[in-house]
């Protein structure tokens, strides 16, 4: 017998609640989050828009019935039809019960996952609604690595990759991210804190005030990000690596350039604490990406390399 | 004439396929309908007539509103639709051997622009679809086969750096030079696998304004 040829159907317009235009919105919403520095509330917000949307595809790829609200007209417009319904407009459900279903639904998001998804869409209405600055002093690294977990869940579910929302550079910091937060070895270090803690507890004020002063010193000279040590809360110095090209800006004549960094090294001169490794340092609480900034003259920025800098121009003699 | 098993064989291992002749003294309705399923899409007659206009006699709407007599660029149908048809079929009705359609697999432009590039590379319709403008991405999979859209005219970038992609693809098929293939005999058809594959006819000198193609959707072969 002949095997039944395959149809698709050819759509000029795509469902609202279709997982192609939720998806291809999430897109675009992850963009925007991408185009602005982790320590930026834009940076989140964005995020948070952008896990709205891909959490309705997900679960609109098991069925767009799934988000329909309970009275049978949105079932109906779920389902591809226009209801007769006077003035209709389809009602969907709310996001905390998008959660709730896709907790259920077998998409492999697992119940810690679908609670951040939850907290992070409470935060999001938190600063939509009310005058609360909520999103301004969140440490990215206490939601960043579980943001990229669940919507690496979500597009997993759909048969996609979290290359489907960001690009190679991303997906490479937010890999390292999610494996840092799993990694319970890590947890070592939180011994090595407590004894630095210890040590930095015997010794005398004149010294820890001595101690104190030689830190800010270093740390106000040396290049890197500048932290309180978890041991002895002197200012102490994270260094880490770029996770892709630096952001140009123009202002007036200046450029500023902005470039987002993972940290690597951890660095305290008052207690002599160290801490090396992405892992090692989210235990830590370091585990914050950081903007490096730099401003330049734009002369100074567009002028090439001279290495003879400051002295006149060549000549064959004068 | 071809054997439905072969157009279905060629068409998925080179993106199409050309047979000369096809039941030349049918209409083209009852001639593809022995290669596959003829679709019937909203607003579009099911036959459509393709034949050169100059620009000033075309409206802005079409192909030969924009380009008139010379060539028409790489492309797939109805790129602007949020699902466009799986393939397409032109039949010859009145044959120019110097005018050709030039086929080419847009597998090249994700080997060089880059798969996930072009799966993040949102683009908007220019004009509202169905009331709504939507966004759709150059690259998607729908149930397990690739839809690959492009149109110069019909769509554009619909984020910055989706536009990076977009002038990516634009300069990669600027330089693309495709396989020609000429509709020069009544009832020559070539199928087309518009989800892979882009097309465009090349420039229509004064000798060649006679030429009448037919064209069909086919919903599978």
């Amino acid at each position: 017998m002949a095997a039944k040829k395959k149809s698709v159907k050819v759509l000029a317009d795509p469902h609202a609640w279709s997982k192609d235009a939720l998806l291809a919105k999430a897109q675009r919403f992850a963009e925007e989050m991408a185009s602005n520095t982790p320590d930026d509330w834009r940076f989140m917000l964005w995020s948070t828009l952008a896990l709205e949307l891909l959490a309705r595809a997900a679960l609109a790829n098991v069925s767009p019935t799934l988000l329909a609200e309970k009275e049978w007209p949105n079932v109906y417009y779920a389902l591809g039809h226009q209801p007769k319904t006077n003035k209709f407009v389809p009602r969907s459900i709310d996001i905390t019960a998008v959660f709730t279903r896709l907790r259920e639904a077998h998409t492999g998001l697992d119940p810690r996952l679908a609670g951040f998804g939850v907290l992070h869409m409470h935060r999001r209405n938190e600063e939509l609604h009310s005058g609360r600055l909520s999103l301004d002093n969140t440490k990215n690294s206490t939601w960043l690595p579980i943001f990229y977990e669940t919507c690496e869940a979500l597009l997993v579910s759909m048969d996609e990759t979290l290359n489907t929302l960001f690009d190679d550079e991303t997906v490479a910091t937010a890999q390292a991210m999610i494996a840092a937060a799993r990694d319970q070895s890590s947890k070592a270090v939180e011994g090595t804190i407590r004894a630095h803690k210890t040590v930095w507890a015997g010794k005398s004020a004149p010294e820890r005030k001595q101690l104190v002063a030689q830190a800010t010193a270093w740390a106000t000279r040396h290049i890197g990000h500048r932290v309180k040590c978890p041991a002895c809360e002197c200012d102490s110095i994270l260094t880490g690596v770029p996770t892709g090209p630096p952001n140009k800006t123009l202002k007036g004549d200046e450029i500023i350039e902005r470039q987002t960094h993972v940290p690597s090294r951890f660095e305290c001169v008052a207690c002599g604490l160290k801490i090396s490794g992405l892992p090692q340092l989210h235990a830590s609480n370091l585990g914050d990406t950081f903007t490096v900034t730099y401003t330049y003259e734009a002369a100074e920025y567009y002028a090439p390399d001279d290495p003879w800098e400051g002295y006149e121009p060549d000549n064959n003699e004068p | 004439m071809a054997p439905g098993s072969t157009v279905r064989r060629q068409v998925a291992t080179r993106g199409y396929i050309f047979v000369p002749r096809l039941l030349s003294n049918e209409s083209t309705i009852s001639a593809v309908s022995q290669l596959g399923t003829i679709a019937t899409l909203a607003g579009l007659d099911r036959v459509q007539i393709l034949c050169p206009r100059k620009r000033a006699d075309a409206p802005p709407n079409i192909y030969s509103g924009n380009f008139g007599l010379d060539a028409f660029p790489f492309h797939t149908d109805l790129a602007h639709w949020s699902l466009p048809p799986r393939y397409l079929a032109l039949r010859c009705i009145r044959g120019a051997a110097e005018v050709a359609t030039r086929l080419f697999d847009s597998g090249g432009i994700v080997h060089a622009v880059g798969q996930a590039a072009l799966r993040r590379a949102l683009v908007l319709p220019r004009r509202p679809v169905g009331g709504a403008r939507s966004l759709l991405p150059l690259l998607q999979r729908i149930e397990g086969v690739s839809l690959f859209r492009w149109d110069q005219i019909f769509i554009g970038p619909a984020t910055r750096t989706s536009r990076a992609t977009c002038e990516a693809v634009s300069s990669f098929l600027a330089a693309a030079p495709g396989e020609h293939i000429s509709l020069a005999e009544r009832g020559d058809t070539l199928v087309i696998d518009n989800w892979r594959m882009l097309h465009g006819r090349t420039g229509v000198l004064t000798t060649a304004l006679s030429r009448r193609v037919e064209r069909v959707y086919l919903v599978n072969l």
